[in-house]
């Protein structure tokens, strides 16, 4: 065997193939057909700072319309610190999710690495800022903020959609999970304003859950959605 | 491109006459028979035209259509394995070689497809359409790291296919002959084997 058989650059060269004239011409009236200007998307950082703004202007709101009680019972630094955990997940999410509005757009981590690897720094700042304790009547306090944070993700998931219709939505089920995801950690921002309860066992189960969650039933929504596009 | 969003008039057949045969070479390598490659092609050229508006001025064009491409090619990858699993097989038409492929064509085609989906990919992007391995990963959206493994994996894979005739003889392209007998693996540089 030489040189000259293992080089895929000849081999490629060497198998040329050109689309059928006549497909080639139907594609090309197809496409004159329905030929208009289109005006560009705007950047992905200013949809990501749209999505941001989104998230925070329904989500802040709504936790003062049902009572800013968490914001007086936190101390300044437990504050900064939770708030500012909490806009990095937000701003770290929505850049994630305008990338997936761009064909072969650059993105910080694939949703499989990002969604994980938020939670996981939110459960350790929240484990290290609270810690557990006992509780009355745990899952029904849990189940009551989790259903108001879903609540305020749901509005947040149906204002991104909007946006996100805009874009070239290629990978359904992604996108879904990061939607969901972008709208749960809206909730759990929301939440954080609203609830006094610094139980670790609580934020857990009651405020960051509702991200997961929102993950999870977006994921099944993006999967529905490319399936019936199939 | 950008006459393309502005709508000029011969900006899509410009395009299509452009890029559709490296595009039909990515479909072939990774599709079924001809027929179905050339309704990729088509498919992907419709999508193209839907997303126009996501291009963005500045950016690299072949990353962004190689984008689509790969989904593509992953949605219909998908519907036949769904399909597949529900319908009954008939006996199935043997796509005929083209007039213009040749030996060498012919057995590297046969060369191709016994790398797995994601190398056979990776590989016709690299080699094909002669991208980056940069733009590679945008459009398949992984990383280089990930990009540089798949290639060579396949490279090491295609040095065992042609390092072993008999198997790709018998088993995938009976007019694959090995031209001399020599084991050393030639070049090894990104480029080529």
């Amino acid at each position: 065997m030489n040189d000259r058989d293992l080089d895929l650059d000849r081999l490629w060269q060497s198998a040329p193939e050109s689309p059928r004239t006549d497909k080639a011409a139907d594609t090309v009236r197809l496409m004159t057909a329905t030929l208009e200007p289109v005006r560009p998307l705007p950047s992905p950082r200013s949809l990501a700072a749209l999505f941001t703004l989104f998230a925070v202007a329904l989500a802040a709101p709504a936790a003062f319309i049902l009572g800013p009680y968490a914001l007086s019972r936190l101390s300044t630094g437990d504050s900064i610190t939770v708030y500012a955990a909490l806009a990095v997940a937000l701003t770290l999410s929505a850049s994630a999710l305008a990338a997936q509005m761009f064909p072969a757009a650059r993105r910080i981590a694939s949703p499989s690495v990002l969604l994980p690897a938020v939670v996981l720094a939110l459960v350790l700042i929240f484990a290290a800022l609270f810690s557990v304790k006992q509780e009355h009547a745990f899952w029904r306090n849990a189940w009551n903020c989790a259903r108001a944070g879903l609540e305020a993700a749901a509005v947040v998931a149906l204002a991104a959609s909007l946006l996100l219709r805009r874009g070239a939505l290629l990978d359904l089920p992604s996108t879904g999970a990061l939607t969901g995801f972008f709208a749960g950690l809206a909730g759990t921002f929301m939440l954080s304003i609203h609830c006094p309860d610094f139980n670790l066992a609580h934020v857990l189960t009651g405020h960051l859950a509702v991200a997961a969650i929102g993950a999870g039933l977006g994921w099944l929504v993006g999967s529905l959605a490319a399936l019936r596009r199939r | 491109m950008r006459l393309y969003q502005q709508a000029d008039p011969s900006a899509p057949a410009t395009l299509v006459s452009l890029l559709s045969p490296q595009l039909l070479r990515f479909f072939r390598f990774n599709a079924a028979s001809r027929e179905q490659a050339e309704d990729l092609l088509q498919e992907t050229w419709l999508k193209i035209h839907r997303m126009r508006h996501t291009w963005r001025s500045g950016e690299r064009v072949l990353p962004w259509v190689y984008a689509i491409a790969h989904h593509v090619r992953i949605d219909s990858y998908r519907r036949t394995r769904r399909l597949a699993s529900r319908e009954a097989p008939i006996d199935s038409v043997p796509d005929p070689p083209s007039a213009q492929s040749g030996l060498d064509a012919l057995s590297f085609e046969s060369m191709v497809a016994t790398l797995p989906d994601g190398q056979r990919e990776v590989i016709t992007m690299l080699k094909s359409v002669g991208m980056t391995v940069e733009e590679v990963a945008l459009a398949t959206s992984s990383t280089v790291g990930a990009v540089k493994l798949k290639a060579h994996r396949a490279y090491e894979r295609l040095r065992e296919v042609i390092g072993a005739p008999s198997r790709v003889k018998s088993k995938e392209a009976p007019a694959a002959k090995p031209k001399s007998a020599s084991a050393s693996p030639g070049r090894h540089k990104d480029g080529a084997l």
